[in-house]
């Protein structure tokens, strides 16, 4: 009989455990709820949109045409020239962005003088609209501009065409770097914080070199900012389009014509077929090296995660 | 699980509705999207403006016209001007806008005078006792009279009150404000006159206004910011002058400081014809544009849409002036010039409840701006139109406009007007034209053929003039053709452009390099419209349309570059200098660039080069004979995502035949309208005597009349149009025959960027071999993406 009630007993409690579960899932649900269909309705679906643009002869007959609209860009002298363009500009300027913030960042770790200064100015950029940025280079790097005018009075003869020759490219990277320095600087200062002092401790006191502490220790700890900067990095760097854009207009030269120009400039010749194909690939692409750096930060930071 | 169910259909329907809003899939092709036309805005209210006649009585007899219009309160004056045996007399009128009666007051001009102006008293005081003025309460003066007699070649000026019989009360003459603006300005010009509420006379004197006491005393000269345009009467009786200042001011003239108080109510262009500014500092005034009228409230800062014209079925370009009375009661002077007669009339617009209006289906037209030719075209299609009714989408908004971003606000109006055209939100008929690339919305099945739509209604290929529609035809689809068009070409002496029509640009290059010792090319040509004259229709000459390649790094391209850096960077216009027809003559031009939108105008170029042997040589590159075919005023397409392409197409057809305001500015693209119009230019008219009887030369043979008008140019050449003959017709033709129609739209993104970069070598920045590479890799991209 004590059984039976003891049996009865757990049984309601289970049930009452359930219908708390229950209640905190459906709270859950309902926090969830209004990002969940922000990023449905502004997200998924216009991608839905762009994915059902890609496979029509043109957004008003709508005629389903397969990859049709793929192999035309793949063909396309301006595209490929894009790509290109972009990967070169991502090539350059993710390790830089990358790697001068992490020195930035060891650094600063260190007391020097006016550490907090340098840090604010650093961080500066982010608080200046892109607009104003590009006036500031329009300034700098115009034919008849500032940098010119310095390398006159160093004796460089030759003017530099910074923004309509081969060389507007290290212009951009300059220009790119300048802006996302410091966000990623802040980053990785935040994830050496977090790195256990008693194991820098103990390599110290085993006598280890402070490149041994680095490579051994701090890198691994920082693997997954390590990602996260470079993701979003190269992310920025898909998307300097902005700067160049406000720096060059709709037709620039070949050097740093990006692929959003291109698709900026399909948009305003109504191809959105053409502009949609290359959305895609250009996500495909951002999938894929997302996913091998997922795999590498699985690789080298999950023993120090686990 | 009921529960679970219904929650996933709920969710599922809203997807469903999210999805099809993203994929721009809603059937209505006239809803809209940042933008609403105003009868969409009226339409959320419960009320609607119509507009109703108002029967003054004062039709036009032939013997006299009416003019001056100066108003205060509810109440206008006017000046009617009568022909008769015994001379020409003037009385004056006052229009009550209440009750719709006219009073008329007798006035005696003086020998050799007449009324230039003239104002009445404002009934309000309150300005009076603020600004302690004119002791205007005591006076019996109710209206003012700006008076202009003439006497060799001298005009002077009087201001002068009236009591209400039109009994003189006061006087004083301002021949010291005339030698004082000879002095200042070069010449005496009065523009404006207004009788203030402080009982102060206010004259408009071209940058600055002047303001007299009722005595005739001057008490204050203000400077206007360029050019005045007008002075406004409010409605308690405040004096504003409104100029041009960065975008058009409107300012109350303080006579205490001596200052424009500047009125801020947030537009930067309005037409001053219809500004009313009230009490409170609220300000009623329409767009420049002549689409809307709004009422701007100074309490809470905001702006409403009270009506938009067409949708009163009145052209608001041709509104002259707007009286506000109250939100329910406004009268409107609307003046209709057609092409042999001046009508003004005046109507009062009301306020009804929607209700009361019968509804019609609404067809959008969308464009950039509404200019004064498809104003009138929809206005004539509504009143025609039992069905169907026409609302404009404006895209760019000229009353809001910030001109120092233009650019930006441009290119942001393209990208909202393609989106709403791609997603079927846009229009039933779109103009195309001024940025709207007709090339490429065809290109991607967003316009409509119109050829099955004209067939259908009688408008056959051979009802056409054939030259201009085969012209415009697009591998054989029609897309937009013009009501009228206008021939463009270049005339030039033969022994600089050759004997034949039509050129290439080496050719045209190599012409104007040789010139004679002495000779120009064409006047007030500078190095940006020489490159633009010889690249505009000629940049196709380094281009391989197959391949879309380009040969911009060149040695020819370099000479153009070259050719063109050779003209002066600007040129100076000289008011005394030799005109261009005397300069031909004398052999120091060598052509003239001309527009041929009558057959007078053939005539005019064959007087220009009279003596010399000239041919139309025409656009180098441009193909055909040289001679381009261009719109004389506005086209329209039918949008392919309309519901009703049928009316869109009805309506497109009534443009064909409409008479507008302004037409006549060009040849009808109908045939039988021009033969027409050949017939009535070619009619002989015999000159005739003052009993209407032919008048006879030395010979007793009549004589040929002339056409009575003719054109002068600064240096004293003149030329006097001669009645039309077969031979400007032959001429008109030959002109036609190989001419060719080409969308301005098509090639401006390439010269924008030869123009860009060929500026950097004009002004000797770089070299025309860096300036030409850069021009062939930016090309080169361009073109490669159509590829």
């Amino acid at each position: 009989m004590r059984a039976i009630h003891k049996k009865n007993r757990t049984a309601s409690s289970k049930q009452k455990l359930g219908r708390q579960k229950r209640k905190v899932k459906r709270l859950s649900a309902a926090f969830i709820a209004p990002s969940f269909l922000g990023v449905l309705a502004f997200f998924f679906l216009p991608f839905l949109v762009v994915i059902a643009y890609s496979v029509v002869d043109n957004p008003v007959s709508m005629n389903f045409v397969g990859l049709d609209n793929f192999a035309k860009i793949l063909k396309n002298a301006a595209f490929l020239r894009a790509v290109r363009n972009t990967l070169h500009f991502s090539v350059i300027a993710v390790p830089l962005a990358v790697g001068l913030s992490l020195l930035l960042a060891l650094v600063l770790q260190w007391k020097i003088p006016l550490r907090s200064q340098f840090r604010t100015f650093f961080l500066s950029p982010m608080m200046v609209p892109v607009a104003s940025v590009v006036l500031v280079w329009q300034v700098l790097f115009d034919y008849n501009g500032a940098v010119n005018q310095w390398l006159a009075f160093l004796g460089v003869e030759n003017k530099v065409d910074w923004l309509k020759s081969s060389q507007d490219i290290f212009v951009i990277v300059i220009l790119f770097l300048w802006k996302n320095l410091g966000y990623n600087m802040i980053l990785f200062m935040a994830a050496l914080s977090n790195i256990p002092k008693d194991l820098i401790e103990v390599a110290v006191l085993e006598k280890a070199s402070q490149f041994q502490i680095f490579w051994h220790i701090k890198l691994r700890y920082m693997t997954s900012t390590l990602l996260f900067v470079t993701i979003m990095s190269l992310i920025n760097s898909f998307k300097v389009f902005r700067e160049v854009y406000l720096l060059t207009g709709d037709n620039p030269t070949d050097w740093i014509y990006m692929l959003q120009h291109y698709m900026n400039n399909m948009f305003r010749k109504l191809n959105y077929q053409n502009l949609s194909a290359a959305a895609i690939l250009m996500s495909l692409f951002m999938i894929v090296v997302i996913g091998i750096l997922f795999l590498i930060e699985n690789y080298f930071g999950k023993d120090v995660e686990g | 699980m009921k529960k679970k169910t219904l929650a996933m259909s709920v969710l599922s329907a809203v997807l469903l509705v999210s999805v099809f809003s993203f994929a721009g899939c809603s059937s209505g092709s006239s809803g809209n999207t940042q933008e609403s036309t105003p009868a969409e805005e009226e339409s959320a209210l419960s009320y609607v403006y119509v507009l109703e006649d108002m029967d003054w009585g004062l039709e036009d007899d032939g013997n006299g016209y009416y003019s001056n219009y100066g108003s205060c309160g509810h109440k206008i004056l006017q000046t009617h001007t009568v022909y008769s045996e015994e001379g020409t007399t003037e009385e004056l009128l006052i229009l009550d806008l209440d009750t719709g009666l006219v009073e008329t007051i007798p006035y005696e001009r003086g020998e050799n005078s007449y009324i230039y102006n003239l104002s009445m008293r404002p009934d309000s005081q309150s300005a009076e006792s603020e600004t302690g003025g004119g002791g205007l309460a005591a006076s019996a003066a109710a209206f003012a009279v700006l008076e202009a007699s003439y006497e060799d070649d001298n005009t002077a000026y009087t201001v002068q009150t009236l009591d209400q019989d039109g009994t003189m009360v006061s006087e004083f003459v301002l021949d010291d404000l005339m030698a004082y603006l000879e002095e200042k300005n070069g010449y005496g010009y009065i523009s404006d006159f207004v009788w203030g509420g402080d009982g102060n006379f206010y004259l408009g004197c071209e940058s600055s206004v002047m303001v007299y006491d009722s005595e005739g005393g001057q008490i204050a000269e203000l400077e206007v910011p360029n050019w005045l345009n007008s002075l406004i009467l409010s409605q308690d009786g405040r004096v504003f002058a409104t100029y041009y200042d960065s975008g058009y001011q409107l300012a109350f003239i303080n006579l205490e400081t001596e200052t424009l108080e500047q009125l801020d109510f947030g537009v930067t262009s309005f037409s001053s014809g219809t500004i009313n500014v009230l009490e409170d500092d609220s300000v009623v005034y329409g767009d420049s544009s002549g689409l809307n009228m709004y009422r701007y409230d100074a309490q809470t800062g905001e702006t409403e849409t009270l009506f938009d014209w067409v949708s009163l079925d009145v052209v608001g370009y041709n509104v002259d002036a707007v009286y506000y009375l109250d939100e329910d009661n406004m009268v409107v002077r609307v003046y209709d010039y057609t092409a042999n007669s001046y009508n003004e009339t005046m109507a009062r617009v009301v306020r009804r409840e929607s209700s009361e209006v019968t509804e019609k289906t609404i067809l959008t037209l969308a464009l950039f701006s509404a200019d004064s030719y498809t104003q009138e075209y929809v206005v004539a299609f509504n009143k025609a139109s039992d069905q169907y009714r026409i609302e404009m989408k404006t895209y760019l908004d000229y009353s809001t406009i910030d001109y120092n971003d233009y650019q930006t606000y441009y290119e942001d109006a393209v990208t909202r007007m393609q989106n709403d055209l791609v997603t079927g939100e846009g229009a039933d008929i779109i103009m195309t034209g001024y940025g709207v690339n007709a090339g490429t919305l065809a290109d991607n099945g967003l316009l409509e053929d119109l050829v099955p739509y004209l067939d259908e209604r009688g408008y056959t290929r051979d009802q056409f003039v054939t030259q201009v529609y085969d012209a415009y035809l697009d591998e054989g689809e029609l897309y937009f053709l013009p009501a009228e068009f206008v021939l463009r070409t270049v005339y030039a002496l033969t022994d600089v452009a050759g004997t034949e029509s039509g050129w290439t640009l080496a050719e045209a290059a190599e012409a104007i390099q040789n010139l004679p010792e002495g000779m120009q090319w064409l006047q007030y040509e500078t190095r940006d419209s020489m490159l633009n004259e010889l690249l505009t229709y000629g940049y196709g000459s380094f281009i391989n349309e197959e391949d879309n390649t380009c040969s911009f790094d060149t040695e020819e391209f370099k000479a153009l570059l070259e050719l063109a850096a050779a003209f002066p960077e600007d040129y100076e216009y000289d008011m005394e200098g030799a005109s261009e027809p005397t300069m031909i003559q004398n052999g120091q031009l060598a052509a003239s660039e001309a527009y041929i939108y009558d057959l007078e105008e053939l005539q005019l170029y064959r007087a220009i080069f009279e003596g010399k042997d000239y041919i139309a040589v025409g656009y180098p590159g441009l193909g055909g004979n040289g001679t381009l075919i261009s719109s004389s005023g506005s086209t329209y397409a039918i949008s392919s995502k309309s519901q009703y392409k049928d009316a869109a197409a009805d309506f497109i057809v009534s443009t064909l035949t409409a008479e507008t305001t302004w037409g006549g500015f060009g040849f009808s693209v109908l045939q039988e309208e021009l033969d027409q119009y050949f017939e009535e230019e070619t009619a002989v008219e015999y000159l005739l005597d003052e009993n209407g009887d032919p008048v006879l030369d030395e010979n007793g043979e009549t004589i040929i009349g002339g056409t009575g008008s003719g054109i002068g140019y600064q240096d004293g050449w003149e030329y006097w149009y001669e009645p039309c003959t077969e031979e400007d017709i032959e001429e008109f033709y030959e002109l036609l025959n190989g001419a060719v129609a080409v969308s301005a739209t098509d090639n401006s993104e390439i010269l924008a960027i030869i123009e860009e970069e060929a500026d950097s070598f004009f002004s000797g920045q770089k070299s025309v071999d860096d300036v030409a590479a850069i021009i062939q890799n930016r090309v080169s991209l361009y073109l490669s993406e159509n590829s």
